[in-house]
């Protein structure tokens, strides 16, 4: 693959096609401004603030001397100091989090009291020291204004304790009563057991699990072939083959941010001479996957083609297969021999993936290529839910029919929204109504509890994971335990206090209920110093593992067969719902943090949208994105089996044809308080679209034969990818100035042909390398406007990124938005180009529009030794330290932007309005103390966490026996969350450091060389490992 | 009209000694005004003037003067911590019971600390010295480093109500910054009050702790 010098590389389709409206458009360097009079919140206009400033200057002239002095401010001490806690020094402590039942261990970072960070506990193997974006950005939810305060009943809000003893009355009453509960699949063991004492206790009861991002196909499969569900935990370790059956394994689907730290170790090249060892990774998939992003082969397929694609693979593997019910184009067919042989040739070294959206038969398939291969996959029992339990889908319809039949007098749910989760044909909001009473473990205030008929209803607000106790079982049986952070805020309660008090035990804590079973489960000899351990690593033995592999193989396919499927056509489109990498089921719709941070593939934030292939788009008449800045695109009517919805339309490229992708966990309100947010403020708006009601529980992930046509009207979508982001690479006409390219990257084959092909300046193979950058080489005289300073002292900090592991996860920009107390703009602000995110993940296509490659490159600011943002400022607001760091100075700065814009890579961020203004104190409580929060007018951006750089000198000195350590685990809050650690940081002045080895890689280079800029953040140029066999 | 002011037969003039009035306005009172103006703004509007001798009265009579002065209480016995965090915290109302609990256990004076020790809250004290929100003062480097309580805190043992004795400015701390040996002692005299700093002995510490205060953005803001 010669590409590397031809390759052209697009953020849209009018770059690609570089069409003059495009052009105009880069040409000004920055976006149009939209109409830039957004309205003041409420309160004072500023005119009436001018007068006021104008009116109390001269009030202060009258009042004396005495005006100038600050208002007191008081110190308020502890009563009786907690011995743990000295002010200043955070705390950290071990815990457990899920999402969707997928278990991450965890340290949060707490601050005299209040939790403010979350990260990944090293000891947890589903973690291994770094997480997700959600898994992030749960700790806001802790402090949202809108959770649900304290249990109603009787007209008054109830405590804890009274809710409890509520509850314990009712449970008491419900003897002899229908009971049914629901619950989302928390693979908790004291859930479980309390599971069993309620079944026990209300006979008769029925306990119904529900996830609306379903693992039922998976389920189906291991029944069928192994006679019980298991879950399969592949072996990444060692991995040299891996085909994807539509998984998105980096993306959410399994244990995730072990399998992407995992994944990454096999294609990790560094300072490594040889490339040849990297894994190779081949997607086939319809819809646009994070994993299928960074798939060294690609494979575009219609949602059966992948089936007929597993098919045909297992055919040449020797696994008996159905026929299949599709035909494979000829370019597939080529694909699945090739993609057979390499897994043949890997043998042990393969693996062969399913993913949740594929039928059972693909999974069975999967599951018989690598007993067949010999792969390194596990299987492990399903602990989300009960061993005899239905799947997800049918529970829902199980439920609802038994709630609409009338034969539930009691109905107890345990968390979750399924009002809005459920699936279009078990539609909870009716015949919920018919339950004689129900119990709602609620967040807050949601479809569901709309739903609920308040007579007959106690709503129970829940106790976030904060601050409640619990343990999780991850995927391998490894259990963590859940250790609170902090009281509850409001009189909440957790799933184990509710079961426990409902049980009769009204007095029961959840500390009691977790600790005493354990206590119970492994005796009480030793227990009290066992369990301090367990909660300092946060992990508990493996001794006490809550389940042990599966050893039993896989038989056959276990009867299943070909799925009968027929290939989408123009009239009869596929339908595929994807859970959303933001919003996940819906649950972080609320959740700024999450609303804000764009979609990894289409740049979207604050929306969902139908994502329609450029083929698919032309023939119905919908437009790529015009050019103007008001982002306004078509809209699309999708009918399915009589259900419409009209939403928004983006060409996405990369989709299978005649594939409309849906997104799941829109369409409903964010109810917080941004002071910009497009509306009238204080009112809450609901963002994206809800596909719920084309979601049907036999076709929860793919339906066929859909209707999609274009109707009237537009919609604004707020997308991030714009032309103001480095563009210098990006008009067509530039590049004959030979400007080295932004991305770059190379192939195993090409790496070992000229390791040194990322170099500055050098842009073709094999040609002659000077050691100069090209700009030296073209103009030798000039030199650099500042003077030379010496950086040889001292630590000098940098950073690189490595771009083969970067998977554009987005963890790095939660990370960053948690620890530097970045204000969240809202949609309309992201539209007129103000997002204050420190990290901009740029995702550039190449290649074919049908089916391009993607390059994942996160860029925040590059710490330039001769920064030009610093010799335009006036005031001096911008300024290096002696250790090449490029300093903000906030108090200083008086809004000029002009440092914005002499900035070539446009990473800094400007405050436009004071963003934090009117939020509730509680969101406050987030914030972290050792970071400035910004006041309108100033410029921001990335300081490579200069607080934590600062702590760790600061521990250096106080331990100068560990001097060195402490200094080598200074680490940014990017690189700490990084599940694939592809970033790296450190001192550059340490030719022993991770950093300096990486600087001095073949593969390093540094953006925009020809500027001189002297980067302290330098990139390792991607490594694909293409297939030289793959059919082109 | 007085004769000796106006020359008889001439026409009726200003007499003569009007024309050094611009002379003595501009050459003698505008230079001094001009100079007492700025004078006055330099010092009447600095920190030095405005902050310095703040006293806020606060709600318990504490006296450093008694405790530290003369009943020789060790500055870390109550804030703890000074020197591994960066903030040297004010002491919990147990601090105060410590003692008080068999001491002057009826004392009027510390009706509020009972009341604090008995009903869990906190004693509301009036802050005295405050750095802006955007400086990170780091307590623990500067006493690792080996500066006086006295040098920012002032003669905290003769004080019966703190008072600021330093200005708390940016210019302040920059002085201390160029120039630490004027203000280093050894590790042993942190708390001592009245030590006389001995420049000699600031630049042998600041070679031997290698000693370097940052004068650039972030090493004190972020």
């Amino acid at each position: 693959m010669k590409s590397d010098t031809t390759r052209k590389y697009w953020r849209s389709f009018d770059e690609r096609n570089q069409t003059d409206a495009y052009k105009a458009e880069v040409s000004r360097e920055f976006q149009d401004e939209l109409d830039v009079s957004t309205p003041e919140p409420e309160g004072t206009s500023r005119r009436g603030f001018l007068g006021w400033v104008g009116a109390s200057l001269a009030a202060s002239g009258l009042a004396g001397c005495d005006a100038i002095r600050r208002p007191a401010e008081k110190i308020l001490p502890y009563s009786v100091a907690p011995e743990e806690i000295l002010p200043g020094i955070p705390q950290y402590y071990a815990s457990v989090t899920q999402v969707g039942g997928e278990v991450v261990g965890v340290l949060v970072e707490s601050h005299e009291g209040r939790p403010t960070k979350v990260e990944g506990n090293p000891l947890h193997r589903g973690s291994l020291g770094a997480l997700s974006a959600l898994h992030q950005s749960q700790v806001l939810d802790l402090y949202d204004p809108q959770r649900l305060r304290a249990t109603a009943a009787n007209g008054r809000a109830l405590s804890a304790a009274e809710a409890r003893a509520l509850l314990a009355e009712k449970g008491a009453a419900w003897a002899g009563k229908r009971v049914a509960f629901l619950a989302e699949g928390v693979p908790s063991p004291q859930l479980a057991r309390l599971r069993a004492a309620a079944l026990a206790r209300f006979a008769g009861a029925q306990w119904f699990t529900y996830e609306s991002v379903s693992d039922d196909h998976q389920r189906a499969a291991t029944q069928a072939v192994f006679g019980e569900a298991l879950r399969p935990v592949y072996g990444f370790a060692g991995a040299k083959t891996i085909l994807s059956l539509d998984a998105d394994f980096l993306g959410g689907e399994g244990p995730a941010v072990a399998a992407a730290r995992q994944w990454a170790d096999t294609r990790r090249v560094g300072a490594n001479k040889d490339a040849s060892a990297l894994s190779r990774l081949y997607a086939v998939e319809a819809s646009f996957s994070l994993t299928g992003s960074n798939a060294d082969h690609r494979v575009r397929a219609s949602h059966a083609q992948v089936e007929a694609f597993a098919i045909a693979v297992a055919g040449q593997l020797g696994v008996s297969a159905p026929a299949a019910s599709v035909v494979l184009e000829d370019r597939q067919v080529k694909a699945a021999a090739a993609v057979a042989a390499d897994l043949r040739a890997s043998g042990a070294g393969a693996l062969v993936l399913a993913g949740r959206k594929q039928p059972p038969v693909v999974h069975a398939l999967a599951a018989a290529m690598n007993a067949a291969l010999g792969a390194s996959v596990r299987y492990y029992p399903d602990a989300r839910r009960a061993p005899d339990a239905l799947g997800d889908m049918a529970a829902a319809k199980a439920l609802v029919a038994a709630l609409s039949a009338g034969e539930v007098d009691v109905l107890v749910i345990l968390g979750g929204n399924p009002a809005y989760t459920f699936p279009a044909d078990a539609k909870l909001a009716d015949a919920v109504k018919k339950a004689g009473e129900v119990v709602y473990l609620a967040d807050m205030t949601n479809e569901t509890t709309a739903a609920l008929d308040a007579a007959k209803a106690v709503v129970v607000p829940r106790a976030h994971y904060l601050e409640a106790w619990g343990d999780l079982a991850h995927i391998d049986g490894q259990v963590a335990l859940q250790q609170p952070l902090i009281q509850p805020l409001h009189a909440a309660l957790s799933e184990l206090e509710l079961l426990a008090a409902l049980l009769g035990d009204k007095d029961a804590k959840g500390y009691d209920l977790v600790r005493g079973a354990w206590k119970d489960a492994t005796g009480a000899v030793g227990f009290h110093k066992r369990w301090r351990r367990w909660l300092h690593e946060g992990v508990v033995d493996d001794a006490h593992a809550a389940f042990a592999a599966s050893p039993k193989a896989p038989s056959g396919l276990g009867g299943l067969t070909a799925t009968a499927a027929a290939a989408p056509a123009a009239d009869k489109l596929d339908v595929l719902f994807v859970p959303s990498h933001n919003l996940f089921d819906g649950r972080f719709a609320n959740n700024s943090w999450q609303q804000e941070v764009p979609d990894p593939l289409t740049k979207i934030t604050w929306d969902n949208a139908a994502l329609l292939s450029p083929a698919t788009a032309k023939a119905l008449g919908v437009v790529e994105r015009p050019v103007d800045s008001d982002f306004a695109v078509d809209m699309v009517e999708v009918t399915l089996n009589g259900a419409t919805l009209k939403t928004a339309a983006w060409v996405m490229p990369g989709l299978a044809d005649n594939t409309v992708v849906l997104t799941l966990g829109y369409g409903r309100e964010f109810k917080n308080y941004l002071p910009y947010q497009e509306g009238s403020y204080n009112d809450s708006t609901v963002y994206g679209f809800d596909v719920g009601p084309l979601r049907a529980s036999a076709a929860p992930f793919a339906a066929s034969g859909a209707k999609v046509t274009k109707v009237e009207g537009s919609y604004f979508i707020a997308a991030v990818q714009r032309y103001d982001n480095s563009r210098q690479h990006s008009i067509e006409g530039f590049e004959n100035m030979e400007r080295p390219k932004i991305v770059r990257e190379t192939t195993v084959a090409g790496y070992a042909e000229n390791p040194t092909f990322a170099k500055p300046g050098i842009i073709q193979h094999g040609a002659p390398m000077p050691d100069k950058t090209k700009f030296a080489v073209l103009h030798p005289e000039a030199k650099s406007i500042y003077g030379d300073f010496d950086y040889s002292q001292g630590h000098q900090w940098g950073m690189v990124i490595d771009l083969s592991t970067c998977t554009g996860c987005n963890a790095c920009m939660v990370a960053c938005v948690a620890e530097n107390n970045i204000p969240m703009v809202g949609k309309d602000q992201v539209r007129r180009g103000r997002e204050m995110h420190w990290i901009r993940m740029d995702r550039y296509f190449t290649g074919d529009d049908a089916n391009p490659e993607v390059v994942h490159q996160p860029i925040a600011c590059q710490q330039c030794e001769t920064a030009p943002c610093e010799n335009v400022c006036p005031v001096a607001a911008t300024v290096h330290s002696p250790e090449g760091l490029n300093d903000m100075v906030y108090n200083r700065c008086i809004g000029t932007r002009y440092c914005a814009n002499n900035c070539p890579l446009k990473v800094r961020r400007f405050n436009f309005y004071n963003y934090s203004k009117g939020q509730d104190e509680l969101i406050h409580m987030q914030r972290n103390p050792n970071v400035t929060v910004r006041f309108r007018g100033v410029m921001e951006k990335c300081t490579y966490c200069v607080q934590r750089i600062n702590k760790g000198k600061r521990n250096a000195a106080l331990n100068p026996e560990v001097k060195q350590q402490i200094i080598d685990r200074i680490t940014p809050a990017c690189a700490q969350g990084c599940p694939t650690k592809a970033i790296t940081f450190g001192d550059i002045n340490n030719p022993k450091s991770e950093v300096a080895q990486l600087k001095a890689a073949a593969l390093d280079y540094v953006l925009l060389s020809e500027l001189n800029l002297q980067s302290r953040t330098s990139f390792l140029a991607k490594v694909r490992n293409p297939n030289p066999s793959f059919p082109g | 009209m007085n004769e000796k002011d106006t020359n008889p037969g001439e026409p009726w003039v200003f007499p003569k000694w009007h024309n050094r009035i611009p002379l003595i306005f501009f050459g003698v009172i505008g230079p001094v005004v001009s100079v007492l103006a700025v004078a006055g703004v330099w010092y009447y509007f600095s920190p030095r003037f405005t902050d310095v001798g703040y006293r806020p009265e606060q709600p318990v009579p504490y006296s450093h003067k008694l405790h530290v002065g003369e009943l020789g209480l060790d500055c870390r016995y109550c804030h703890t911590g000074a020197e591994i965090s960066s903030s040297a915290r004010v002491p919990p109302t147990q601090t105060c019971m410590n003692c008080h609990t068999q001491i002057k256990t009826d004392s009027p004076d510390l009706r509020l600390v009972r009341e604090s020790w008995i009903e869990d809250k906190p004693v509301e004290w009036v802050r005295v010295h405050k750095t802006p929100d955007y400086a990170y003062f780091e307590h623990s480097a500067h006493v690792q480093a080996g500066v006086g309580c006295e040098s920012c805190h002032g003669r905290i043992d003769q004080m019966v109500e703190v008072t600021l004795a330093e200005p708390l400015n940016m210019g302040w701390c920059l002085d201390c910054h160029r120039a630490p040996e004027k203000h280093l002692r050894p590790a042993s005299e942190v708390t001592t009050m009245g030590y006389v700093v001995d420049e000699a002995m600031g630049l042998k510490l600041k070679d031997e702790k290698g000693i370097n205060p940052p004068l650039h953005w972030s090493g004190c803001h972020r």
